[in-house]
């Protein structure tokens, strides 16, 4: 008999000081409606505790939402704090204001997809349906 | 691993994951909770309930950085509602958990109702089990906050603690009408707002209704045992819960405190108050009576799920009798509650 | 809300012609029938054939109607002496002031700021040079947030997004060969610490020997819209309300000419509101600080003439239009009715804007004509302050080039085309009139129910304005993403972003050469005077006095902007965040 009923949990997080937040508040409310449990974090948050937080809840992803331009300090730092709590399969994805030559070097640092302006939901959600792995 | 003191990243990153697998039932997680459900329950179990707004959050953050600082290991769980159409959710609560969510003896988790009634979730009582198990002193559970509804607490918690605020008018007629019931400890939260005194001499003065005597414990004397009215709303879970004269020799009184969550005032009092309930519980013979009604309620969800299950899948012998009982009771042949038991009798076979 | 603005919406819907307008009398009544029968015969077998499929509603919940005659003013009963007046007169609703454009024109700005002051000084002369008439300080959000350079909570962020200001000596060092009597105005945001930008600015004057009727100051200076809106709220909004009013009454018997507080529609619509209920919550803020002011024993002829407003409409150029014209009028009753104000100056609002429109990542140059048309509508509905996005708005802070092109258009606006040589070119116009109405009336209505609600601290406190504004995020998302609302290259003949389009960077030794002057501060200033100035400000703030005086002997001490935000932490304690989604 299986009863198992697998959630998406997204851990939406703002890192520094930076107080746009139009960008958190329409993708979580897009996950939800695609029946995905997002924890939101609210903002003014470190990096320590974004992983932290990650780790407590057990999400698949974090998304960091960030038009600040503190992105190439804060996301490599995340990753770091995560892999060194043995959260390596817990997944990074950002969007934002990301200057698009940042990427390759996002990438390198273990944020796995960067969203930028103009992006639909619909985009997002099927990148998550797609590459969410539960073992 | 000891009762108190910090936890560390992986033993936080096993039981996170242990919740999940329980949360969602996938593969394995009979196994867990086989081994969960073996460990003494040791948990002192809180769960505060109340209004929307009321400040539950804000009072958990507060109360479970208290306990925190007296060496205590601590486990906040944190439940919001699910969207009805997709079943997703967005957990907020954590938002105002900084006094408790930095501290290393803390862990907090937000919980999805999942559809689930009651302000609870289905999985809560076997994550309290996990929480048993991983040593903790203490879970406080945050309700939902529908209101009225969230009366399944009551039957989780060790010790329920209800918040109100002052100026809820009229809706805190409503809100009380279910919440009055299953209060050991009442909280009037927002204490340094207008009213707050009011809204507890109010409270006070309903539960004066119910219970006579001063609040916390009280010795049986022929005064309480005559002011108690026969008749009142929920006696019988009462006389369970908080005494019954005819066989207890104290009594007691759910008191009600008022505090601030936001600047603290208060906090230590109202989590005195909690353990005052927890130690006369204990003195008089309870918690094993309260653990026996959290696991029926577990064992009664889990019934209800597991009898559901089969008739849910896509496919098999059960969805099969299911479908032909609809196509009878749209033929006019049959009425729901024949067909139910028709197939209750086919799965007992 | 939602459903008073649905029913609004119904009510413009009835204004719709149609045969049972017989009821009204005389050329009205024909014109009505005139109309329908317009719609039948001429214009639905032409839209048949190609009406584009979206729904004509504008941002902000109005529905467009094909065409507007006469018969459309004749239903919201326009009045022209009662409704427009004339220009620099009640209701105000054709301009705050006499010759609005045609005489002097709105003045040029820039809000800039990157980096630390000495590199950013270079950038300040620059824009000046190319005809900046306002400078806005745009700084950095450890600043705004009341951080020093060097706390641990500014890491990765000093210079970032705008400058860093930790004291007097990086406002010195921004201003090094700007005299503040060499441009029309001078100021910065700074909402959460307004007395101390205030107090900056004032010591600034006196350290280039300028006294303060020589120069103007403009702060936005406007807290409460950060609990819901913006972001940098540090303290309970209640006290960090009074501290901005504080700098507002410093100003009254000190620099009445200064523009000490500029309250926000801008940050409320960008976060979702829309337009009219951004403006009504804005409004409700305004009472707020009024009636603080007020409290003090001012009067609102004192008051109220250095109160100003940032309006914002970003998606509907007509719109833009008509929000201006509405709000001139609603503020100008609401001071003369309200609070009985008496002076002109009292009734006439002045507003400042930033002109710009929905700017894409994807072919940024295209946002160069978004802008300008953005800006032209907020220039046609009378704006005094224009500040306008650059055309890399998407893709970083302005760079130098974008920054020119931004300047210029200004400038064109102002003097091409004869944008600016009449009043209120679109006054009369049956849309703009209607729309104008329209507006209007969902403002007021939104803000009747703030105003039931307990005004503007209830907005905060009980989450209804968070709420509504994430509906809104989520209806312009959905609008964008169903391609209700064209967005071109986005979702009309979308394009990929171009990796050419760089970024404006910041250099790293920006934050490195701050700390280090930052730190040869706390080295060289007087100790002594600086505890006894900190002790003062604790004991103003404690007090409940106004702490400006006690702040601008600090500001002039070089007691940092950190150690005075400390002391309110301490006093008042930190926001509670707000969990609305
Ligand atoms: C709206 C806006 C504001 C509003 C914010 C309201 C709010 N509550 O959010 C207001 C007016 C308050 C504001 C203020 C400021 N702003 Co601003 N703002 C913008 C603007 C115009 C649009 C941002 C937006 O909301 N877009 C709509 C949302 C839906 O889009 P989005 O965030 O890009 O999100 C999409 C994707 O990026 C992606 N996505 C985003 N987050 C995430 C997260 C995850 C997990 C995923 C999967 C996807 C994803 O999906 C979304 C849907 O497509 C941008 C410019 C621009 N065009 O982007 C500047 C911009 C972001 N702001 C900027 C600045 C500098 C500021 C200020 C700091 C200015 C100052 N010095 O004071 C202030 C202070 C704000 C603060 N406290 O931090 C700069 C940032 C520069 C940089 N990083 O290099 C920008 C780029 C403008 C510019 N060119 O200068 N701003
Ligand atoms: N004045 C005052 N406000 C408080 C106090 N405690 C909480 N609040 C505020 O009340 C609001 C709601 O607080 P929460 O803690 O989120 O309330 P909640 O009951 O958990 O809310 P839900 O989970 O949404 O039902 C927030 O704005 C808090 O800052 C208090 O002691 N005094
Ligand atoms: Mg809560």
């Amino acid at each position: 008999m299986t009863l198992s009923n697998r959630k998406i949990r997204v851990l939406m997080a703002k890192v520094g000081l930076d107080g746009h937040d139009v960008g958190a508040r329409v993708v979580a409310r897009g996950l939800l409606e695609a029946g995905m449990e997002v924890i939101y974090t609210g903002l003014r948050r470190t990096p320590e505790q974004v992983a932290r937080a990650a780790v407590e809840e057990d999400v698949d992803w974090i998304g960091i939402s960030i038009l600040s331009g503190a992105h190439l300090t804060l996301l490599p730092r995340l990753r770091r704090l995560l892999d060194e709590n043995g959260a390596e399969d817990i997944r990074i994805m950002a969007g934002g204001i990301i200057p698009q030559e940042d990427i390759p070097e996002l990438s390198k640092a273990g944020v796995s997809r960067v969203f930028l302006s103009g992006t639909a939901i619909a985009e997002i959600v099927d990148y998550l349906m797609a590459e969410t792995v539960h073992d | 691993m000891s009762g108190a003191g910090a936890l560390d990243g992986r033993t936080v990153r096993r039981l996170s994951r242990a919740i999940s697998t329980v949360e969602d039932r996938a593969d394995g997680y009979e196994e867990i909770l086989s081994g969960a459900y073996r460990a003494p329950a040791k948990a002192e179990v809180i769960g505060v309930t109340g209004p929307p707004g009321a400040g539950k959050s804000t009072l958990v953050d507060a109360l479970t950085a208290h306990w925190a600082g007296t060496g205590e290991r601590v486990a906040v769980l944190a439940v919001d509602p699910s969207s009805p159409f997709s079943g997703g959710a967005v957990l907020g609560d954590r938002v105002r958990m900084d006094r408790s969510s930095d501290l290393p003896s803390v862990y907090l988790r937000s919980i999805s109702a999942r559809g689930e009634g009651g302000g609870l979730s289905a999985a809560v009582c076997d994550i309290v089990a996990l929480l048993d198990e991983a040593e903790f002193d203490r879970v406080v559970i945050e309700t939902v906050g529908a209101g009225q509804a969230d009366i399944a607490v009551a039957d989780a918690a060790d010790c329920t603690l209800v918040v109100f605020v002052p100026g809820l008018g009229d809706d805190i007629q409503a809100a009380k009408a279910g919440l009055m019931e299953v209060g050991d400890v009442y909280a009037v939260n927002k204490g340094d707002l207008p009213g707050a005194k009011a809204t507890v001499a109010e409270i006070n003065g309903a539960i004066g209704v119910a219970y006579a005597g001063t609040p916390g414990v009280n010795k049986t004397t022929a005064g309480l045992i005559t002011a108690q009215p026969a008749s009142s709303p929920g006696r019988l879970a009462v006389l369970r819960r908080h005494g019954d004269p005819a066989s207890d020799s104290t009594l007691w009184r759910p008191p009600v405190q008022l505090v601030s969550a936001r600047s603290g005032d208060g906090v230590p009092d109202l989590a005195g108050a909690v353990d005052a309930f927890l130690g006369w519980c204990s003195e008089s013979g309870r918690p094993a009576q309260r653990r026996r009604s959290r696991i029926r309620a577990q064992m009664l969800r889990t019934l209800s799920a597991a009898l559901i299950a089969p008739y849910q899948q896509n496919a098999g012998q059960a969805a099969e009798d299911l479908a032909g009982s609809i196509e009878r009771v749209l033929a006019s042949a049959t009425s729901p509650a024949e067909a139910v038991a028709e197939l209750i009798r086919r799965g007992s076979r | 809300m939602t459903r008073m603005l649905a029913s609004r919406r119904r009510d413009l819907d009835m204004e719709v012609p149609d045969e049972s307008a017989g009821q009204r009398s005389g050329p009205a009544a024909e014109l009505i029938a005139e109309e329908a029968r317009w719609r039948r015969e001429t214009f639905a077998p032409d839209a048949a054939r190609a009406e584009r499929q979206r729904g004509f509603v504008t941002d902000c919940g109005l529905e467009v109607k094909p065409l507007y005659t006469p018969a459309d003013l004749d239903a919201i009963g326009f009045d022209y002496t009662a409704d427009l007046g004339f220009p620099g007169e009640f209701p105000f609703t054709r301009g705050d002031r006499g010759a609005m454009n045609r005489g002097e024109p709105f003045v040029v700005s820039a809000y800039s700021g990157f980096g630390e002051a000495e590199r950013c000084n270079q950038r300040f002369r620059t824009l000046i040079d190319w005809g900046a008439e306002q400078i806005l300080v745009a700084l950095d959000l450890p600043t705004q947030c009341g951080y020093d350079s060097d706390h641990a909570m500014a890491t990765a962020e000093v210079g970032q997004v705008g400058v860093a200001v930790s004291s007097l000596a990086d406002m010195e060092q921004l201003f090094d060969g700007i005299p503040l009597d060499s441009i029309k105005r001078v100021g910065t945001l700074g909402n959460s610490i307004g007395p101390i930008v205030l107090a900056l600015f004032a010591a600034l004057g006196e350290k280039q020997g300028i006294p303060w009727a020589n120069y103007v100051v403009n702060l936005q200076n406007d807290p409460l819209k950060e609990y819901i809106a913006r972001g940098t709220q540090i303290l309970p909004a209640e006290p960090a309300a009074k501290l901005a009013c504080d700098a507002v009454e410093w100003c009254i018997d000190n620099a009445p000419n200064w523009s000490p507080m500029t309250v926000c529609v801008n940050h409320i619509n960008a976060g979702g509101a829309g337009s009219s209920l951004g403006t009504a919550i804005a409004l409700a803020n305004a009472h707020y600080y009024l009636d603080d002011l007020l409290a003090r024993g001012h009067s609102i002829d004192e008051v109220a003439p250095l109160l100003h407003m940032f309006a914002d409409e970003r998606h509907d150029f007509f719109v833009s239009v008509a929000n201006l014209r509405a709000l001139r009028r609603i503020w100008a009753r609401r001071m003369r009715e309200r609070y009985g104000a008496t002076l002109p100056a009292a009734m006439a609002l002045r507003m400042t804007v930033y002109g710009h429109g929905q700017e894409s990542l994807q072919e940024p140059l295209n946002n160069i004509s978004r802008i300008a048309f953005g800006t032209l509508a907020y220039v046609l509905g009378g704006a005094s302050y224009v500040y306008i996005a650059s055309y890399d708005e998407a893709v970083s802070t302005p760079g130098e080039q974008s920054l020119k092109v931004a300047l210029r258009t200004q400038q064109v606006i102002a003097s091409e085309h004869g944008f600016a040589d009449t009043v209120d070119p679109l006054g009369g116009s049956y849309y703009v009139e209607s729309l104008t109405h329209g507006v209007e009336r969902q403002i007021l209505d939104a803000l009747g129910m703030i105003e039931e609600k307990g005004g503007a601290l209830a907005v905060i406190r009980d989450g209804i304005g968070r709420r509504l504004m994430t509906e809104g995020a989520v209806r312009r998302q959905k609008a964008i993403d169903s391609g209700q609302r064209p967005w071109v290259t986005v979702n009309q003949r979308p394009q990929k972003p171009d990796v050419a389009n760089t970024a404006f960077r910041i250099d790293p030794g920006a934050a490195i050469d701050q700390v280090a002057r930052l730190q040869r501060v706390r080295a060289e200033r007087d100790e002594a005077r600086v505890s006894a100035a900190l002790a003062a400000v604790r004991e103003a703030t404690a007090s409940g006095a106004n702490v400006t005086p006690s702040v601008l002997e600090a500001v002039r001490a070089y007691a940092t902007v950190g150690e005075i935000v400390e002391i309110w932490r301490d006093i008042f304690g930190h926001f509670s965040p707000s969990t609305e989604f």
